[in-house]
C-alpha cells in the first residue's frame, strides 16, 4: 500500500490504564471510553478535550480494580450503558445544560446469581431491552426498562443521598470552548423528559430469575450484536406469514390498525468462548411484556467467539488466533474465512461496505476485496475499536477508527485517505444513479409505466458483483447480497412463500418465491432464472463500469443484463404487477438460482428435496435466457444442445526439464497429449470416439422446412446456409478450447504437466453419460497404446443433457400469439447451439415441459464485453410474459 | 475440609505466588484455619500434595512434577524453598483434612497416573457400602493401580477406567486428550457414583449427599466440577477467577489484574485467594468448567439433582458442618451503594472468615 494512503491520525489521547472499552455518540460529536481502573473517560470532537471522567463506585481505592468491559449507547444517544468487571451495568443519562454535556446514573441494573464479569451489553430501542452476557456463560435481559424506572421512581421517591450524581459532582468540570452549537435536548420517552425537568435519580434494578438464560454459551458471553428490525423479521420462521397478503387493499389497512397492538422482535447472535454464534429473538408481545426465544440458529466457529458484526445477511466473526469467519445468516452457512496477518486473537471487528476492520495485539487489519492493508503506529496492544462517521463540516462526513490500547492511548484515525478509493467508487455510482435516475425521469412518457421500476431494481441488481466462477470473497458476499435482495424483494411483491434454499455444497443459495393466483382452475407455472454473472474480464474494453447500469441509446449494458437479471426482472415485476392489479389467474413459483455459469451444482438436488415445498405439480415451466438469431425477429426457443466440459492432463514424475539436457532421453507430457487429443477427429474433422455418431438420426423435414424459413427470412451476417444451422442447431461438435503447461513457458522448457479442455456440445439423441463414458474409455485405450510411462487423468469439469421442446404444445402457442401482437410479427421457432445446464432436469424433476423465451437480440455479447439488452425487447418481453401469464 | 487450588497460565508462574507468598494461598487457609471455631476437622494438617507440569516439553511428558507430604503444609521448609524456585503453567495443589482413611502419603492427592493428574475435595457418602459395586466396575489394571484406600482415589481409578472405555489410550504418555473426552469420562465418572450412592442410601431415611468436586487434567486441558447428589443442598464451594496477571499488589496481598478481555491467567479454586470482589466467580453447583487452552467453558451437569431456576437457594449448611464452605476473604470496607451479592457463600458469619489484619 502506498504511503499516501495511510490513514491519518487525527488525534490522541493519553490515559495511565488501558482503554479496554469504546463508544462513539455520532450526533452529540461525544467519545466514551471505559478504562481498566474503573472510569469512564469522555471526549468532545469538537475540541478534542477531556470533558469528563467519571469514577465508577464510591471509594476510589477500592475500585480501581473493576474494568470497564463494554459500553453501549441508545440510538438517540440520550443514554450511556456501562457494564465490566463488577458484575454491574449502569445506565447513565446524557443531556446538556448550558452547552455542557451532563452524564448522570440514572440506574444500576444487577443479579443476586454471581455472574462474574460482563463481557457483552446490548440496547435494542425498539422494544427498550437491555442485553447482556456474562462470565458465568449467562445472558441476562431487562425489559421496558425505562418504563420500569419512571413506574419506581413514582411509587418511591428515591433518597437523594444516594444518588450516584452526587458522588460525582466533584469530577464534573465546565467544559466546552467556543464551536459547540447549541442543541436542542429531545426527550425520546417519558423517563428522559422527567429526567430534563427534576434532575435523575439513581434506581437499582434487579433482574428476575425468568430473565436469566442460564447456559446461553458454554463459555463466556464474549459479544452481542443487534440486527435493525427489518432485517430481525427476514430471519424469523414467521417472517412469511407477515407478508401473506392476497388482498392488497385489505392487507395495508389491517396493517396501519394493528401495527402498536402487534408484537415487536428484534433479533440478536450472541458470541461465546464456545465458538458459538447462537442467534435469538427478543419479542415484546401485545402486553407489552418482552420475552426470549432462541432461534435455534447455531453457527459453530469453531475457535472462541471474541467479536462479531454483522452487515445483514452477513454476520462476521472474530475469532482466537487472528481468524475471521463470515457467515450468511438467512443460509446459515459460512462464506468465508479470512486471516490476520498476526495470529493472536480478534478483539473487536467493525464492517463499513464491504471495508472489514479487524484489531488484535498485532495492529489494525483492514480486508477489501482481494486487499489486505496492515497498520500499527508504535500503539501497544490494542484492545477496542469503533467506527463511525463523523460530521466535520456542515455537508462533509468523514469516516473516523477509534481504537484504544493497553498503554492507556485512544487513538482517532481518520479513514478516509484509505477508502478513498473503493469510496469514490461506490459515491460515484451513487451519483451515476441519481444521474441516469433523472434522466429517465424526463423521458418518463416513453417508457411503459411500470419500467422504471424495473430499472430501478435491475440497477440495484447489476450493481452486485454476483460472480459465480472462482468468486473472491467480495463476490461471495455480493452473491449472497444478491440472493437477500431477491428474497426481500419477492417478500415485498406479495409472494406467498419465499426461501433461501442453502446448498450442501456451499455454493449460492437458490432464491425461491410462489405467488398464488385467483383465477379458476389455474394452472402453475415454473419460472426459472438466475442471479450469477460471468466474471467482467477486461474492463478496459467496456465503455462503462460493468457493474453499474448505464442506459444509452435505448439500450442498457452491464453484466448481467441479458444473461441472465434483466429477463429474470421482467417476469418478476410481470408477476408483481398482475398480482397487485389482481389479475394473477395462475399460480407462480420462481426458481432462481445462483450457479447456472458453473454448471448448477446442487440445484436438481434441491429442487428434488424440496418438491413438496415447491409445489408438487407444475404445469409448465419458463424461462429466458437466449437471444434472438439476429436483431430484427423475435425467436421462440426449442432446442439446446447438451454439453461436456472436460479436462485431460499428461504429467510425469519428472519435473519441468530443459531441452538441451534432457531432450530425447523421455517420453514428455505434451507429445503424450497431442498424441492421444489427435485421435479425438479424423483428418476431415470427424469425431472419432466410439458410437459418438450412432444414436443421430436424421433432421427431420418439419425441421428443415423451419431452417429454411429462417435462412430466408433472417438476414445472418455471413450468408449461413441451411446446412450451417443443422450443423450448429442439431449435430453434435468437440472443440478443443485451452491448452495450458507447467514451467516458465520457455520455448527450450520441457513442461512436466500439460492439459487441454475440451468442449464437446451434443443433441438430444445422445446421452451424456454415455458420451462421457465413451470419451473416458477411448482416451484411456489410446493413451496405453502410447506404452508410456506418464500418467492420465480425465476430469469432467461440468456437463449438460441437451434439451428438445414440443413447439406444437400449447403455451408455445399461446406465447406465438401474444409475441406477435406485442412485436406485430411472427416469432421465428429456433433452436441455439448452446446450452442451460439444468432444463432437462427441472423437466424431469417436475414432469412438466419447458419453454424458452429468448430476450435479447444476437448483439447482445453475453459472457463478453460491453453486455446489452434493448430497453424495447425487455418491456415487451415483460408484456409478453403478464399476457401469457392472464391467459393461459 | 480440603482446599484445592488449580493454576492455567499463558506464561509459567512462580509456585510461590499461588502457594506460600498470598497471605489466603491454600496452604496459609490451611494454617488459618487453626483459628477457626470449626467443630469437626479444625486443621488441614493430614498433608499436601503439588503436582506441576514442567515447562520443558520433554520432562513435561508422562505427567507432571508430584511433590507430598503428610506434615502440616505449614511447616514444611522443603516446599517453601521449592515454591520460590519453581515456575509452571500448569498447577494443582491439595491440602487435606482426612475424611476417610489414614495419614499418609499414598493417600495425599494429587494422585497421578501417566499424563494424567487428579484431586477430589468433597467425601462419597457411604462409602463402605460403595467401595466393592466400584471395584466390581472397574478393570484390573485400576484396581491394582490403587495404592491408598481413600474414596478420592478409588474415584480416580473409576475415572481412569471410564476414561479409558471412552477408548482414550490413558496411558499415552503425552495425554492430549481432547477436552470433550475428558469432560465426558468426568460427567460419567459422577453419574456411577450418583447412582451408586443412591443405592446404598436407599434404606437410609436421611443419608448425606456425595459431594464431588473433582480435578482432573492431562497437562494441556484441565476439567473440573462441582457436583453434588441433592437438589436442595450447596455442593462444596468453588470458584474461578479469570484475567490478565496475578499480581501481587502488597506484600501477601494478590489481585486478579484485568488488562483487557483475554483469559491469559486462568485459576480454579475451593476458597478465593485474593480480597478483591470482582476477582471471584463462583462455579455454579452441579457443573463443570473446562480449560480448554486459555479459555473457559462452563457445562450444566443434567439430571435429576439439576436445578433449573438460577436464583434457586441451595442451603449451604451441609457442606459448611464439613468445612467445605471456603469463605470469602473480606477487605476493608464494602461499599456503600452497591446492591448485595450475598448469595454463593459470598457472605459469611465474621466467626468464620479470614481476616487480615
Amino acid at each position: 500500500m502506498a504511503s499516501s494512503n495511510n490513514p491519518e491520525l487525527v488525534h490522541k489521547w493519553g490515559h495511565g490504564y488501558s482503554i479496554i472499552s469504546i463508544i462513539s455518540f455520532p450526533k452529540r460529536n461525544l467519545l466514551f471510553a471505559g478504562t481498566q481502573d474503573s472510569k469512564i473517560l469522555a471526549f468532545t470532537l469538537y475540541t478534542y478535550e477531556l470533558v469528563k471522567t467519571i469514577q465508577l463506585g464510591d471509594d476510589q481505592e477500592l475500585n480501581t480494580r473493576s474494568s470497564v468491559l463494554c459500553l453501549e449507547r441508545s440510538n438517540d444517544e440520550n443514554y450511556l450503558f456501562s457494564a465490566g468487571a463488577d458484575s454491574l451495568v449502569r445506565v447513565w443519562s446524557l443531556y446538556e445544560i448550558g452547552g455542557t454535556v451532563q452524564v448522570r446514573e440514572v440506574a444500576t441494573v444487577y443479579s443476586v446469581t454471581d455472574i462474574g464479569d460482563i463481557f457483552s451489553i446490548t440496547y435494542l430501542d425498539s422494544i427498550q431491552t437491555l442485553v447482556f452476557g456474562c462470565q458465568n456463560a449467562s445472558m441476562l435481559y431487562l425489559g421496558n426498562i425505562f418504563d420500569k424506572l419512571l413506574a419506581a421512581e413514582e411509587n418511591s421517591p428515591c433518597d437523594l443521598n444516594r444518588l450516584p450524581h452526587r458522588r460525582y459532582d466533584k469530577f464534573f468540570d465546565s467544559s466546552g470552548p467556543t464551536g459547540q452549537p447549541s442543541q436542542k435536548q429531545v426527550a425520546s420517552d417519558k423517563f428522559h423528559e422527567k429526567a430534563l425537568q427534576n434532575g435523575p435519580c439513581n434506581l437499582i434494578l434487579e433482574i428476575s430469575s425468568e430473565n436469566i438464560i442460564n447456559y446461553a454459551h458454554n463459555g463466556f458471553v464474549y459479544s452481542i450484536s443487534k440486527l435493525c428490525l427489518s432485517c430481525s423479521s427476514l430471519l424469523r420462521n414467521d417472517s412469511t406469514s407477515e407478508f401473506e397478503h392476497n388482498h392488497p387493499h385489505e392487507f395495508e389497512r389491517k396493517k396501519s390498525l394493528c401495527r402498536s397492538h402487534s408484537d415487536i422482535s428484534e433479533c440478536i447472535i450472541t458470541g461465546g468462548g464456545d465458538g458459538i454464534s447462537r442467534v435469538w429473538c427478543l419479542t415484546k408481545n401485545v402486553n407489552g411484556v418482552v420475552s426470549v426465544s432462541s432461534l435455534g440458529t447455531v453457527l459453530d466457529n469453531e475457535e472462541t467467539v471474541l467479536a462479531q458484526a454483522t452487515d445483514f445477511p452477513f454476520l462476521y466473526c472474530g475469532l482466537s488466533e487472528g481468524i475471521i469467519k463470515i457467515w450468511d445468516l438467512t443460509t446459515k452457512q459460512l462464506v468465508s474465512t479470512l486471516h490476520t496477518p498476526d495470529k493472536s486473537d480478534i478483539i473487536s471487528i467493525s464492517v463499513y461496505k464491504n471495508h472489514v476492520f479487524a484489531i488484535n495485539e498485532g495492529g489494525i487489519t483492514l480486508f477489501h476485496d482481494k486487499e489486505v492493508i496492515h497498520w500499527n503506529e508504535h500503539q501497544d496492544k490494542m484492545l477496542s475499536s469503533d467506527l463511525f462517521e463523523r460530521r466535520i463540516g456542515p455537508n462533509e462526513m468523514q469516516l473516523s477508527f477509534l481504537v484504544g490500547g493497553n498503554d492507556g492511548t485512544l487513538r482517532l484515525w481518520n479513514l478516509s485517505e484509505v477508502l478513498k478509493n473503493s469510496l469514490t467508487e461506490i459515491e460515484n455510482q451513487a451519483s451515476e444513479l441519481g444521474r441516469r435516475k433523472s434522466i429517465a425521469l424526463a423521458r418518463g412518457s416513453s417508457l411503459k409505466p411500470d419500467s422504471e421500476h424495473m430499472l430501478a431494481t435491475l440497477r440495484d441488481l447489476i450493481g452486485m458483483q454476483s460472480v459465480s466462477q472462482s468468486p473472491s470473497t467480495v463476490e461471495q458476499l455480493e452473491s449472497r447480497r444478491c440472493a437477500t435482495y431477491l428474497s426481500k424483494l419477492f417478500s415485498k411483491f406479495g409472494a406467498k412463500e419465499v426461501h433461501l434454499f442453502p446448498l450442501e455444497s456451499g455454493h449460492n443459495p437458490v432464491v425461491f418465491a410462489s405467488f398464488i393466483g385467483n383465477g379458476k382452475n389455474k394452472q402453475k407455472i415454473l419460472w426459472y432464472g438466475h442471479y450469477d454473472v460471468i466474471p467482467a474480464a477486461d474492463r478496459n474494453r467496456w465503455n462503462s463500469d460493468p457493474f453499474t447500469l448505464t442506459c444509452e441509446n435505448g439500450y442498457m449494458r452491464g453484466r448481467g443484463v441479458s444473461d441472465n437479471k434483466g429477463p429474470l426482472v421482467a417476469a418478476i415485476h410481470s408477476v408483481a404487477t398482475l398480482l397487485k392489479a389482481g389479475e394473477l389467474r395462475n399460480d407462480v413459483v420462481f426458481i432462481v438460482e445462483g450457479s447456472e455459469e458453473i454448471g448448477s451444482p446442487g440445484l436438481e438436488l434441491v429442487c428434488t428435496q424440496s418438491k413438496e415445498l415447491i409445489g408438487g405439480k407444475i404445469d409448465w415451466i419458463f424461462l429466458s435466457n437466449s437471444t434472438w438469431v439476429d436483431e430484427e425477429h423475435p425467436c421462440l426457443n426449442y432446442g439446446l444442445r447438451g454439453v461436456i466440459n472436460a479436462k485431460i492432463k499428461v504429467w510425469s514424475d519428472e519435473p519441468d526439464r530443459h531441452s538441451g539436457v534432457d531432450g530425447g532421453l523421455h517420453r514428455e507430457p505434451t507429445a503424450d497429449l497431442f498424441n492421444i487429443i489427435s485421435k479425438l477427429q479424423d483428418d476431415q474433422g470427424r469425431i472419432q470416439i466410439p458410437n459418438f455418431y450412432e444414436p443421430l438420426k436424421d433432421i427431420s423435414a418439419y425441421d428443415r422446412h423451419r431452417f429454411k424459413e429462417i435462412v430466408d427470412i433472417v438476414q445472418f451476417e455471413n450468408n449461413v446456409e441451411v446446412d450451417d444451422l443443422i450443423k450448429n442447431w442439431a449435430k453434435p461438435s468437440l472443440s478443443v478450447t485451452t491448452m495450458t503447461m507447467s514451467g516458465p513457458g520457455n520455448v527450450t522448457v520441457i513442461p512436466q504437466s500439460a492439459t487441454v479442455g475440451l468442449s464437446i456440445r451434443l443433441v438430444p439423441e445422445q446421452s451424456v453419460c454415455e458420451v462421457k463414458k465413451a470419451l473416458t474409455e477411448y482416451l484411456q485405450r489410446c493413451f496405453q497404446e502410447l506404452s508410456t510411462p506418464n500418467y492420465l487423468q480425465i476430469s469432467i469439469e461440468n456437463c449438460a443433457e441437451a434439451w428438445l421442446g414440443d413447439p406444437t404444445n400449447h403455451a408455445y402457442q399461446v406465447f406465438k400469439e401474444e409475441m406477435t401482437k406485442t412485436w406485430e410479427m411472427e416469432p421465428l421457432f429456433v433452436k441455439e447451439g448452446g446450452s442451460v445446464p439444468c432444463v432437462r432436469a427441472l423437466e424431469r424433476i417436475f414432469n412438466a415441459p419447458a419453454i424458452q423465451i429468448p430476450c435479447g437480440q444476437s448483439t447482445d455479447n453475453g459472457h463478453l464485453d460491453n453486455e446489452n439488452l434493448r430497453i424495447k425487447n425487455w418491456t415487451n418481453l415483460a408484456e409478453i410474459i403478464s399476457n401469457v401469464f392472464r391467459r393461459l | 475440609m480440603c482446599r484445592f487450588l488449580i493454576f492455567k497460565g499463558k506464561e509459567p508462574i512462580l509456585l510461590s505466588h499461588l502457594l506460600t507468598r498470598p497471605a489466603h494461598s491454600i496452604i496459609n487457609q490451611s494454617f488459618d484455619s487453626r483459628l477457626r471455631l470449626d467443630r469437626r476437622r479444625p486443621i488441614n494438617g493430614d498433608g499436601f500434595g503439588v503436582a506441576y507440569y514442567p515447562t520443558d516439553a520433554k520432562l513435561g511428558e508422562d505427567g507432571p512434577c508430584l511433590y507430598k507430604a503428610i506434615t502440616p503444609a505449614w511447616n514444611n521448609q522443603n516446599l517453601s524453598t521449592l515454591a520460590e524456585k519453581t515456575k509452571s503453567n500448569l498447577v494443582f495443589a491439595h491440602v487435606r483434612a482426612s475424611t476417610y482413611g489414614v495419614l499418609s502419603e499414598t493417600n495425599c492427592h494429587p494422585f497421578t497416573y501417566h499424563s494424567l493428574c487428579f484431586m477430589h475435595n468433597g467425601g462419597i457418602s457411604n462409602f463402605k457400602k460403595i467401595k466393592r459395586l466400584l471395584f466390581n466396575h472397574i478393570d484390573d489394571e485400576f484396581l491394582n493401580f490403587l495404592q491408598g484406600g481413600t474414596d478420592s482415589e478409588c474415584a480416580f481409578a473409576l475415572f481412569l477406567d471410564t476414561l479409558a472405555k471412552e477408548g482414550c489410550d490413558v496411558k499415552s504418555k503425552e495425554g492430549q486428550f481432547s477436552h470433550q473426552a475428558l469432560r465426558t469420562a468426568l460427567i460419567k465418572t459422577i453419574g456411577y457414583i450418583r447412582d451408586w450412592t443412591k443405592q446404598a442410601n436407599k434404606e437410609a431415611e436421611h443419608a448425606e449427599p456425595s459431594l464431588l468436586n473433582f480435578a482432573v487434567t492431562d497437562g494441556s486441558t484441565v476439567v473440573v466440577s462441582r457436583y453434588i447428589t441433592s437438589k436442595t443442598d450447596e455442593a462444596a464451594s468453588l470458584h474461578f477467577s479469570c484475567g490478565s496477571r496475578f499480581v501481587e499488589s502488597s506484600p501477601g496481598e494478590y489481585r486478579m489484574e484485568r488488562l483487557n478481555r483475554s483469559q491469559d491467567v486462568i485459576m480454579v479454586a475451593s476458597e478465593p485467594l485474593t480480597f478483591e470482589r470482582g476477582d471471584w466467580t463462583a462455579v455454579p453447583t452441579n457443573s463443570v468448567i473446562t480449560i480448554k487452552k486459555q479459555t473457559v467453558l462452563i457445562h450444566p451437569i443434567l439430571d435429576e439433582y439439576f436445578q433449573t431456576d438460577p436464583l434457586y437457594p441451595r442451603s449451604s449448611k451441609l457442606a459448611e458442618s464439613k468445612g467445605l464452605m471456603g469463605s470469602v476473604p473480606l477487605a476493608k470496607a464494602v461499599e456503600r451503594d452497591v446492591p448485595p451479592l450475598e448469595r454463593e457463600c459470598r457472605s459469611r458469619p465474621l466467626s468464620t472468615t479470614a481476616r487480615l489484619s
